[in-house]
């Protein structure tokens, strides 16, 4: 049977409420821009099919997760299912740039025993005006956690390609050179060879299933 | 609004909590349970976010994943783990054989629960709705639907593999969707469709009333009434929906079945949930408060509220409405309540991540259990006894003995003991305690009445322990204890002993003599309780006698009985003649004449007969003491004396008894004499001269008035129609004056004017009527008599009429209808041409006398 993807990959996208999650999300999967949005409750998923290399598909399983305090206790359990994950702060909001450490702390304490690839983004970089983040001293901490930095805009479209696909490929090359292992009971990478229903007997037909881009 | 009062098995929990609202006077519809056990210990690390009730379990899906099957008491009886992220739905088909699942991370699962084979997929995009077929478990009905962003409609097909429908896309996720028999509803965020899958038809679209709201923060609640009745909840609007067939004639190209919103409503609060409860609606309502004040989120989060509505067709009226205690009610948002319902019995669930409350129907126990705490003893023990079948956790006796101590609390002890006699029963333990309880409260009186007296008997401790209460303090309440209680509640000896005692100190208490005769009787000690008695003049002496018999002893009694109620003691001795003689009783009686008297005169009263040999002796009696009954006596007696009687009378002057005597004794004359010299009474003299009606008599009044112009008067006026007036005038001696003669001369000549009168219609009457029945004689005898074959001659009593009809004959036909032959009459009489009827004349003389003669 032939997979139109390689891997599916599950992706997180945590930090403070209001940095445009959803936003930066909704721009990758669906090409659109919603200039009012109501907070997320709780955790919504959404999935893009990215062509890395030529023939090379990776389905791309990404949570949408709520900044709120209040939804905490129910992120953390999407946590463990995730590879990989956008640790998002606002360039015009200082404090979500120093919450990006509690984010981080909360977020490893959680997916143990598993690993997961973070890809600092520092989001809105169409409000220039109104910067409180420096570039620099984004990047100097994205360097401490050894991780790597982009800045995206989801209203004008800015690096919102890049900052998927650029740790689509981080994670794929990990999974390719094996130091991250398919496992069962684990979702954060499936292949797409492995078929994913557990009882072959009354297996769905795919013929249904297209892109969702 | 009624604040839940919870009882929790566990004190410690949060569910039963302040109230912030006083009790309200009317009684909740519904009481509330926690599902504990290992809901409890599920909820305290994981979350609850959907559960589906079945008739026998509960599948209960979390946020982390697992489906749980608990049992009705929230035990653990199954685990599955589906996902690592929130369940959303689970669906049981009717049968409770197989579930379907679906998950936050897009997982759905569909499988028996005993076989675990089925169906697994996975979706890209959150899944939040899935349904079985109701009737899943047929082979024919391995259908179910998927609620993604698009409405999904699974099918087996005859290879086994399962094939898809998309049924409905694009507008939004479906958030909601339940399937009844052939209808299937769901809800997305524009609006509630119902897809017809019989006729594979689309058949309405009920549109979102308020959009402003975020549909997936107030999402729409559904639930199907019936098969053809589905109720709509979203945000604070209700819609009831009724699907009918499409009549044919419209048909055309429209489905067969259209919907028709038969009410709709908007409600206070937002609406999380819904399930039917007959033709009412419970309702889930997640409240804000303040919702016009800029609070924060955690702030104006209320506790939940389970109301009882009847929906109208554009309101609704509210039967009930609680507020919910849930756990950690504060973190709750609108979405994070459920409300789900068996379908069978009226239990609701309402489902919050942390906490699970199962909604009953109140039964007779928590009625009970309500008045009992609203202090309504009387109304709970009312319906107590009523359903004392039905009843678990009750006992009417112990609802009893409760209010016992209420009313014994509130210092009502005449209640209180009124109640020990309903309450306790037959319970002789229970009965001596609460006596008990009434003496340290010095409250004996008040249960002394109560105390039972019939099968069931307390020592008689206890009843001694009353009485001597009652003699400390209230002679009368004692005597009347005495005379209630049946005698041999009590030692009769303590008693006595005791009122003996209390009498030295007061000797001539009636009360106390009286009641102690009374136990003197109890005790058959009579002697002594008639003495008591006699001593009191009491009237229940003769009662005692009479009851007891004792006649033998008063036979010595009976002057000082006569003597404080004469008419109870004559009765009394009368009425028991057999037992103390005639003869007795005027011995004893023989120094008291008027005692004697009295009873002799009751004696004659009752019978003429019974006592005559003392009716001599009565003439003297009722001469001294009761002249006015001295008549009558005499006109009744037959046995007394009569010369004695006049001798009496005349010694005593008394006229009238005296005349009485004379006339019974024939000495009429004397009489009258005597009524006319003693009592100079006229009217009354010529009423005894009417009476005896003997001339003689008139002749001697006359003779006596003749010089009295007052009787002359009297005379004339009355003596009409008795004697010839005339007699009287002629004997009036010329000269004398007379009052009223003329007055008097006028009547006389009047009423013989009237009389001569009289009898001259008469005569004319009778004459008339003589001539009319002559004439009716005279018609009658002038008919004709049919004679023919049937006649006989009553001579020979041959036919009267020969058969041959040529030869002459003779008959002889009378009018009283009798007919002869000629030949078969004797010869005539004397009389030549006058015959008589051979019958009749022999009997009378009356009809027949004339004849009527036939010849040919």
């Amino acid at each position: 049977m032939e997979t139109i993807w390689l891997y599916q990959f599950r992706l997180i996208v945590i930090g403070d409420s209001t940095v445009g999650k959803s936003c930066l999300i909704r721009r990758f999967t669906e090409g659109r821009f919603a200039q009012v949005s109501d907070p997320t409750v709780g955790v919504d998923f959404f999935s893009r099919l990215v062509e890395i290399e030529p023939g090379k598909r990776i389905k791309l399983q990404i949570w949408d997760t709520a900044g709120q305090e209040r939804f905490r206790s129910i992120t953390r359990a999407y946590y463990r299912n995730s590879v990989g994950g956008l640790l998002l702060f606002d360039i015009t909001n200082r404090r979500s740039f120093q919450n990006v450490h509690n984010w981080l702390e909360e977020a490893r304490s959680h997916v143990q025993p598993h690993s997961i690839v973070f890809l600092l983004v520092g989001h809105k970089c169409d409000l220039e005006a109104q910067r409180q983040v420096t570039q620099h001293e984004a990047e100097k901490l994205a360097g401490a956690y050894g991780m790597r930095y982009v800045e995206t805009s989801a209203r004008d479209a800015i690096n919102v390609e890049k900052a998927f696909v650029d740790l689509t490929r981080e994670i794929f090359e990990l999974v390719r050179d094996g130091d991250i292992k398919i496992q069962d009971g684990w979702e954060g990478v499936k292949s797409g060879f492995v078929p994913n229903t557990v009882h072959s007997s009354e297996e769905v037909t795919k013929g249904s299933r297209q892109c969702f881009c | 609004m009624a604040e839940v009062q919870e009882k929790d098995k566990k004190p410690s929990e949060e569910f039963t909590d302040e109230s912030e609202e006083e009790d309200s006077e009317e009684e909740a519809k519904l009481k509330y349970e926690r599902l504990s056990n290992g809901v409890t210990e599920i909820l305290k690390n994981d979350a609850a976010s959907c559960m589906t009730v079945h008739d026998k379990f509960l599948a209960l899906g979390t946020h982390f994943g697992k489906v749980y099957l608990l049992d009705i008491q929230g035990n653990v009886t199954q685990k599955f783990v589906i996902s690592s992220v929130k369940i959303n739905q689970i669906s049981l088909d009717e049968s409770g054989d197989h579930v379907g699942i679906c998950s936050e991370d897009g997982k759905v699962q569909v499988f028996g629960l005993y076989t675990r084979e089925g169906f697994h997929d996975n979706f890209d995009c959150p899944v939040k709705v899935v349904a079985l077929h109701p009737q899943f478990s047929r082979s024919n009905c391995k259908q179910f639907v998927t609620g993604g962003n698009k409405l999904l409609l699974y099918e087996r097909n005859w290879l086994n593999r399962w094939k898809t429908v998309v049924l409905h896309e694009g507008e939004g996720t479906i958030t909601n969707i339940q399937w009844r028999a052939n209808l299937i509803a769901w809800a997305n965020n524009v609006g509630v469709k119902i897809y017809d899958i019989s006729t594979k038809q689309r058949i309405t679209n009920v549109l979102r009333d308020n959009v402003s709201l975020r549909p997936d923060m107030y999402p729409c609640s559904l639930c199907w009434k019936d098969n053809t009745t589905l109720i709509v909840g979203w945000g604070t609007s209700i819609k009831i929906c009724a699907v009918k067939e499409r009549n044919a004639t419209e048909m055309r190209d429209l489905p067969s079945r259209y919907v028709e919103i038969v009410s709709a409503f908007e409600t206070e609060f937002f609406i999380s949930g819904l399930a039917p409860l007959v033709d009412q609606l419970v309702v889930l309502f997640f409240v804000k408060e303040n919702p016009d004040q800029v609070v924060t989120d955690e702030e104006s989060r209320a506790r939940p509220r389970l109301d009882i509505i009847q929906p109208l067709p554009e309101s609704y009226e509210e039967i009930s409405s609680d507020a919910l205690t849930v756990r950690n009610f504060q973190d709750n948002e609108c979405r994070d309540y459920r409300l789900a319902h068996a379908e069978g019995e009226p239990l609701f669930y309402i489902i919050s991540p942390k906490d699970i409350v199962v909604a009953k129907e109140r039964d007779q126990d928590d009625h009970i259990d309500w008045l009992l705490v609203k202090e309504k003893y009387e109304e709970a023990l009312m319906a107590a006894e009523i359903s004392f079948k039905n009843i678990k956790r009750h006992d009417v006796q112990k609802i009893g003995m409760s209010f016992i101590n209420h009313l014994v609390e509130k210092g009502d002890y005449e209640n209180a003991a009124r109640k020990c006699q309903k309450v306790l029963g037959k319970n002789m333990e229970l009965w001596e305690n609460e006596v008990y309880r009434f003496k340290t409260i010095g409250q004996l009186k008040a249960i002394s009445q109560y105390l039972p007296r019939g099968d069931l008997r307390l020592r008689p401790a206890i009843y001694e322990m009353i009485l001597h209460e009652f003699l400390k303090t209230d002679y009368e309440g004692f005597a009347t204890l005495i005379r209630e209680w049946p005698g041999e509640l009590y030692n009769n000896m303590a008693i006595v002993q005791a009122v003996n005692d209390h009498l030295k100190r007061d000797p001539s208490n009636s009360i106390l003599l009286k009641t102690l005769a009374e136990l003197y009787t109890y005790d058959q000690r009579y002697d002594k309780a008639l003495e008591i008695y006699l001593r009191l003049r009491h009237k229940d002496v003769y009662q005692l006698i009479h009851k007891h018999n004792l006649f033998s002893s008063i036979e010595d009694k009976i002057v000082l009985l006569m003597d404080f109620d004469k008419e109870k003691a004559v009765d009394m001795l009368l009425d028991n003649e057999d037992k103390i003689s005639i003869d007795r009783v005027v011995e004893e009686l023989a120094d008291r004449p008027e005692l004697l008297h009295v009873y002799l005169h009751k004696l004659f009263k009752r019978d003429h007969h019974k006592g005559q040999k003392y009716h001599e002796r009565q003439i003297g009696l009722y001469a001294e003491y009761d002249r006015p009954n001295l008549l009558p006596f005499l006109r009744d007696s037959t046995h007394c004396p009569l010369e004695k009687a006049l001798e009496i009378c005349q010694q005593r002057n008394f006229v009238e008894e005296t005349v009485f005597l004379l006339s019974r004794m024939g000495n009429c004359r004397r009489a009258l004499q005597m009524i006319m010299e003693e009592l100079g009474d006229v009217d009354k003299a010529i009423e005894f001269a009417k009476e005896q009606d003997d001339g003689e008599l008139w002749d001697d009044l006359i003779s006596y008035s003749i010089d009295k112009p007052p009787f002359i008067t009297g005379l004339l006026n009355n003596i009409g129609t008795h004697v010839d007036p005339i007699l009287l005038i002629n004997r009036i001696k010329e000269g004398m004056e007379i009052p009223n003669l003329r007055d008097s001369l006028v009547k006389i000549l009047h009423d013989y004017n009237l009389q001569i009168l009289l009898r001259e219609g008469c005569k004319k009457i009778l004459v008339a009527d003589s001539l009319s029945l002559l004439q009716k004689m005279h018609r009658t005898q002038m008919r004709g008599v049919r004679v023919n074959e049937d006649s006989i001659c009553e001579s020979c009593h041959a036919t009267i009429l020969p058969s041959e009809m040529t030869k002459s004959f003779s008959v002889v036909v009378f009018h009283c209808r009798h007919m002869f032959h000629k030949e078969c009459l004797p010869s005539q009489g004397t009389i030549p041409g006058l015959q008589f009827c051979n019958i009749c004349s022999a009997k009378r003389r009356g009809p027949g006398s004339g004849i009527l003669e036939m010849k040919k």
